[in-house]
């Protein structure tokens, strides 16, 4: 519960990456994602940074889009204030414009985009992703140009 | 495909346990056998019919369709005549069914021969030899004080 | 691309000089401080968000796909010996033709096939192979079972089928009994519906 906690605006950060920003939807992954850390949690050794797995597993849920709801093991009652804030939040024009931007991307590129934002060291996204530093550093280059050309298009 | 190995396992299962079946010629009695082909008499072979939960046997039945079919049969099992008493229930239409049991030792006719025991149930309404091919004497014992009433019997 | 410039800082907000100066600046700078923003007020709201309404199952439920594994294919090992054992209890008393025998034979087949299966995949799940325990000496009389077409190449969901099957049929050879006169000399239905009703007034008539 205490990784869940210093985890939730990791979590919550991905989930409106991942989505169209809807509450549902956010609720949603959210819940997903819970489910595999929850499922995984016992497997990890402390190989890599605690945030670093955290991202990993978000990662892998979001982008594969896996329903652990049969198996879930926890119980998330509605709670909607949470939810319709970072919708709220997300609905700011400048951050519009920025998802909007973010939305072209692949997930792939959506995830490291994420862990750049967040200054994730270069080491770090690539044990959460499972790439060399080398493959990061190149891919951020390559995903600024792609973010220049399409702002310049929008 | 687990589904449809699964159904085909029961359904195989289904038609192995309820499909009827005709013995071949060769693996019915040689009781059958021997009358099968004989003029008046109709033959018929059941394999393990069962008189309870524990005892099956195997079944000749022997049916005279005309007189010289019962007279033939009468003649080959030393079936004696009816008592005039016995006549008399039969001409009312009632049947008194007698039963002699034919151990294997005391008979040297081969055709009865091929079972431990046999029992013979004679109807002189309906002219007809039913022998029950028992294996033991325990068996035959049942059949000849077999209780309907209590049976199971499903046909 | 200057009236490009011009129409897209019209149309957003007035606090929207990031964005505008991303036009002529590398984007993702700007882009990193608005996020920074955005990221700050997602901190603020997770903060807020009350996660003791989470109930979360006991660790015991939740156990490692490897574990999960090796338990199921340990109990699928288990099934098969029990309906194997049931099978030779039950072919005593239920089995009455040849018909019957070759298909019980063929059903312990595919449960000795299970099992062994079963048995592969339990010490495919071990992590160690390399380490020589008690138990792996039963390796090499496994890998007698790997041949080129192999039985085992079928997914194992078809080996359950297969087992759940074989119960189900034991429990019909247990619950359908054998039809009087199935097997007789003649096949029409009327004739054996004749004969049954004679050698049963006969028995029930025997005095």
């Amino acid at each position: 519960m205490e990784m869940l906690r210093r985890s939730d605006s990791t979590i919550f950060k991905i989930c409106l990456m991942f989505t169209d920003r809807d509450p549902k939807n956010v609720k949603d992954m959210y819940q997903d994602i819970v489910c595999s850390l929850w499922e995984s949690w016992p497997r990890f050794r402390g190989q890599c940074k605690e945030n670093t797995w955290v991202y990993s597993i978000a990662f892998n849920t979001a982008v594969s889009q896996v329903r652990h709801r049969s198996l879930s093991p926890m119980f998330l009652p509605l709670d909607d204030d949470t939810y319709n804030n970072l919708a709220e939040e997300s609905h700011n024009s400048l951050i519009e414009r920025l998802y909007e931007l973010i939305d072209r991307l692949s997930p792939p590129d959506k995830a490291l985009l994420l862990l750049y934002l967040d200054r994730v060291p270069a080491r770090e996204m690539g044990l959460a992703l499972g790439i060399t530093e080398a493959a990061v550093n190149h891919r951020i280059e390559r995903i600024k140009d792609k973010l220049r050309a399409l702002n310049s298009e929008l | 495909m687990p589904a449809i190995i699964f159904l085909a396992i029961v359904l195989v299962a289904l038609a192995v346990r309820l499909w009827p079946r005709t013995v071949p010629f060769d693996q019915c009695s040689d009781l059958y056998q021997r009358y099968a082909a004989v003029d008046g008499v109709d033959a018929t072979f059941i394999k393990d019919y069962k008189v309870n939960d524990t005892v099956f046997v195997d079944v000749t039945l022997l049916e005279a369709t005309d007189s010289m079919g019962w007279a033939t049969l009468k003649k080959d099992f030393e079936v004696p005549n009816a008592t005039p008493i016995a006549q008399q229930f039969i001409d009312n239409g009632e049947d008194l069914i007698s039963v002699k049991l034919i151990p294997k030792s005391t008979t040297t006719d081969t055709l009865l021969n091929s079972y431990p025991n046999n029992v013979l149930a004679i109807s002189h309404l309906n002219r007809t030899l039913t022998v029950f091919h028992t294996k033991n004497e325990d068996e035959a014992h049942t059949v000849i004080h077999y209780n309907f009433d209590k049976s199971t019997n499903p046909k | 691309m200057n009236q490009k410039v011009n129409n897209t800082s019209e149309r957003l907000p007035l606090n929207n000089t990031i964005l505008s100066k991303a036009q002529y600046g590398d984007p993702l700078d700007e882009l990193m401080t608005a996020w920074q923003q955005h990221s700050d007020r997602i901190e603020q709201i997770a903060g807020q968000h009350d996660l003791s309404h989470i109930k979360l199952a006991p660790r015991l439920l939740v156990l490692s796909s490897r574990r999960r594994r090796i338990l199921s294919s340990l109990a699928m090992a288990l099934v098969c010996l029990a309906a194997i054992v049931g099978m030779v209890i039950l072919r005593q008393h239920y089995i009455s033709d040849i018909f019957e025998q070759l298909f019980f034979a063929f059903l312990a087949l595919l449960l000795f096939v299970t099992l062994i299966h079963s048995l592969r995949q339990t010490f495919s799940c071990r992590p160690s192979r390399r380490h020589t325990t008690p138990l792996s000496v039963l390796r090499f009389p496994l890998s007698v079972f790997r041949f080129p077409f192999s039985v085992f190449r079928f997914p194992f969901s078809v080996y359950r089928a297969a087992v759940i099957a074989s119960v189900v049929v034991l429990f019909l050879f247990l619950a359908i009994p054998v039809q009087n006169g199935r097997a007789m000399s003649h096949g029409s239905p009327s004739h054996r519906s004749a004969a049954l009703t004679s050698v049963s007034f006969v028995l029930s008539h025997i005095q």
